[in-house]
């Protein structure tokens, strides 16, 4: 099992641009309807992509149980990215941070959380991670599930704070437990890299990173992030190709295929409102 | 180089974690006075951690400096103590929000001349630097006036009786939460404020703090500004501050990442400035990224201040642009001013 080379992101369903906040707003307000989304979908399903990368933001809630019912876009593989960083944070200023695990752990069958606290408490965090993978995926159940991924607000805080044990733990509750591809997105690719396969010890493991011709958040560098890409000890996901439009889009676009040629890069996650720039970009990506 | 971080709500976890890569995990501790935060920073996260800042002081020897993220009310007596202690302090925002004890802050810093910072991190934002170059250049021509504003959809419904976010007087309210941020930008930008023309603001979710607010103010070189602030707009994702800009040789808007300019016909200005002020704001490179450039920036000055050698990995940051004591107290003042002409004092 492995991703396709063009997988289709969802920034623009969630109103993210980098590069211009007063778009980003318009696009947030487009696609408050599920019917926008599922119109976008349907243009990248058209155009070949069989692989859409989302975050668990309750706006999918409505479309997926649209696909779902209508059996819409067979063959058609979700990879969600968890946990949707937003919903937390607001509420980390009000709980704090042991309330606000315990009243998100609570969404679930309430004796799951006996073996999880005793886990927690004796310095065994799977069933903890384990249980809160599965609270944030519960929106994709019935749908073809190929990967799970580890957001940046997420993974790179674990990164941040070297706690290589929740890693591990979330690797093996997705590829065990979930029987899908544990990937981790990452703003320090370089980093994560090091960590991942030399501290962790894990076999070329997916990782989505910045890779751009403008080095736009690429840290610590962007010649250190290209070296680290192209050392292939990773399996490698390029996002954020077009720095949000601040390049010549075909240039761009250029510079990533290159690296898809060398071997440096596997998939190249990117997102469109446009049916027809959706249809250039994967043509141009997976000839 | 050992820090200390004061407060383990969602700012302090955010600046241990960044602080853990920059200096290593066994030269950060953390100081929090609730037993299940210490808990949770000790056995599940790998910390040490400590009941008071006394204790932490005898326990981890000297820090090299501090960072105090707790809740406004304690900001006095801890940046108090870190003076007292000879120790740089980082502090996150507002100073006070008192302004007397903010004065006497800054009095008694500068007589001990004990380095501080203020967590205005917004100044670290590629775009608003840009913005602050085009003004203090005269480039563009005077400024005629502009329009701050921050929006966002942090407070749609009405809070929970007794939350401190839901009442000024504990400091909370659009002013207090969104005010800092955009109060410090237009004094970074544009220069301190001379006095407050006229404010309006209402309430829409909250019966005992404002969410909304408007000023109109003047400062010190004339420039006439308009500041607007809304913690309750619906269609909003994430806050997100825009200014205006008339200036005598063009119309600019700028927001977190983005600066569109239109020049006027008869700008005197060079095509080579004008390829400068256009070409597309890069953030700036960090050491390590976790929530934003801005964050890791404001850090790795912090750093620079309490080793006394810069730590900024990307040598295109420029000096200057941390905030000190007197740049949050200005804050504080500002703030208080609005606060009475709007009834909420």
């Amino acid at each position: 099992m492995s991703f396709g080379k063009a997988i289709f992101g969802d920034n623009q369903f969630l109103g993210v641009n980098h590069a211009n906040q007063a778009k980003a707003g318009e696009l947030y307000e487009r696609f408050k309807r599920p019917d926008a989304i599922l119109e976008v979908l349907a243009a990248a399903y058209d155009a070949g992509v069989r692989d859409f990368m989302f975050t668990t933001h309750d706006r999918y809630e409505p479309v997926f149980d649209e696909i779902r019912r209508s059996k819409l876009f067979p063959g058609m593989h979700y990879s969600p990215c968890l946990p949707y960083a937003h919903k937390y944070w607001y509420q980390l200023s009000n709980k704090g941070v042991a309330a606000l695990l315990a009243s998100t752990v609570l969404q679930v069958n309430p004796l799951r959380i006996v073996p999880a606290s005793i886990g927690v408490l004796t310095g065994r965090t799977r069933s903890l991670t384990h249980l809160l993978t599965e609270i944030e995926v519960l929106m994709c159940k019935g749908l073809p599930i190929r990967g799970v991924f580890l957001q940046n607000a997420a993974f790179d805080l674990l990164l941040a704070m070297n706690l290589t044990g929740f890693i591990e733990d979330f690797h093996k509750v997705v590829s065990h437990r979930l029987g899908a591809l544990p990937g981790f997105i990452t703003m320090n690719h370089p980093k994560a890299r090091k960590v991942l396969c030399s501290q962790i010890g894990l076999d070329r493991p997916w990782v989505c990173a910045n890779l751009n011709q403008a080095g736009f958040r690429m840290n610590p560098s962007q010649t250190l992030c290209e070296e680290s890409f192209g050392s292939r000890q990773t399996r490698n996901i390029a996002m954020s190709i077009f720095s949000s439009g601040t390049l010549d889009p075909s240039k761009a676009l250029d510079y990533v295929v290159s690296h898809m040629r060398s071997g440096a890069v596997d998939s190249v996650l990117f997102g469109s409102s446009s049916r027809e720039n959706i249809q250039a970009n994967y043509t141009k990506i997976t000839a | 180089m050992k820090i200390l971080v004061i407060g383990g709500g969602k700012m302090g976890m955010s600046h241990l974690a960044l602080l853990t890569q920059y200096v290593g995990k066994a030269n950060v501790a953390l100081c929090d006075s609730k037993r299940s935060t210490r808990w949770m920073f000790r056995w599940l996260l790998g910390y040490k951690v400590y009941p008071t800042v006394d204790i932490a002081l005898a326990r981890m020897g000297r820090p090299s400096g501090v960072l105090i993220a707790t809740p406004t009310p304690s900001h006095a007596t801890l940046a108090n103590w870190a003076i007292e202690h000879q120790l740089p302090f980082f502090i996150e925002k507002p100073l006070t929000l008192d302004v007397k004890r903010s004065t006497d802050l800054v009095k008694k810093a500068a007589d001990a001349n004990v380095p501080a910072q203020v967590g205005f991190v917004l100044r670290y934002v590629a775009s608003f630097q840009r913005l602050r170059e085009m003004v203090s250049s005269g480039a563009l021509g005077p400024v005629k006036t502009y329009t701050a504003s921050m929006r966002g959809n942090f407070m749609m419904e009405p809070p929970e009786p007794g939350n401190w976010q839901g009442i000024f007087s504990r400091g909370g309210g659009c002013l207090n939460e969104y005010g800092p941020h955009i109060i410090d930008l237009c004094h970074f930008i544009f220069g301190e404020v001379d006095r407050i023309d006229s404010v309006e603001a209402a309430k829409v979710v909250c019966s005992q703090a404002d969410d909304r607010v408007s000023v109109n103010w003047t400062h010190r070189d004339s420039t006439q500004g308009r500041l607007e602030a809304d913690w309750c707009d619906a269609s909003k994702r994430k806050s997100t501050i825009e200014f205006l800009v008339s200036f005598a040789y063009a119309e600019v808007r700028v927001d977190n990442s983005a600066i569109e300019i239109k020049w006027s016909n008869d700008a005197p200005v060079t095509a080579e400035q004008r390829a400068r002020f256009e070409t597309p704001v890069k953030p700036f490179n960090v050491g390590f990224y976790l929530r934003g450039e801005e964050f890791s920036l404001e850090l790795e000055e912090f750093l620079s201040i309490c080793s006394g050698q810069r730590q900024h990995i990307d040598g295109e940051v420029p000096d200057g642009i941390a905030a000190g004591l007197k740049d949050g107290w200005e804050v504080d003042r500002v703030i208080d001013e609005i606060a009475r002409k709007a009834g909420l004092k």
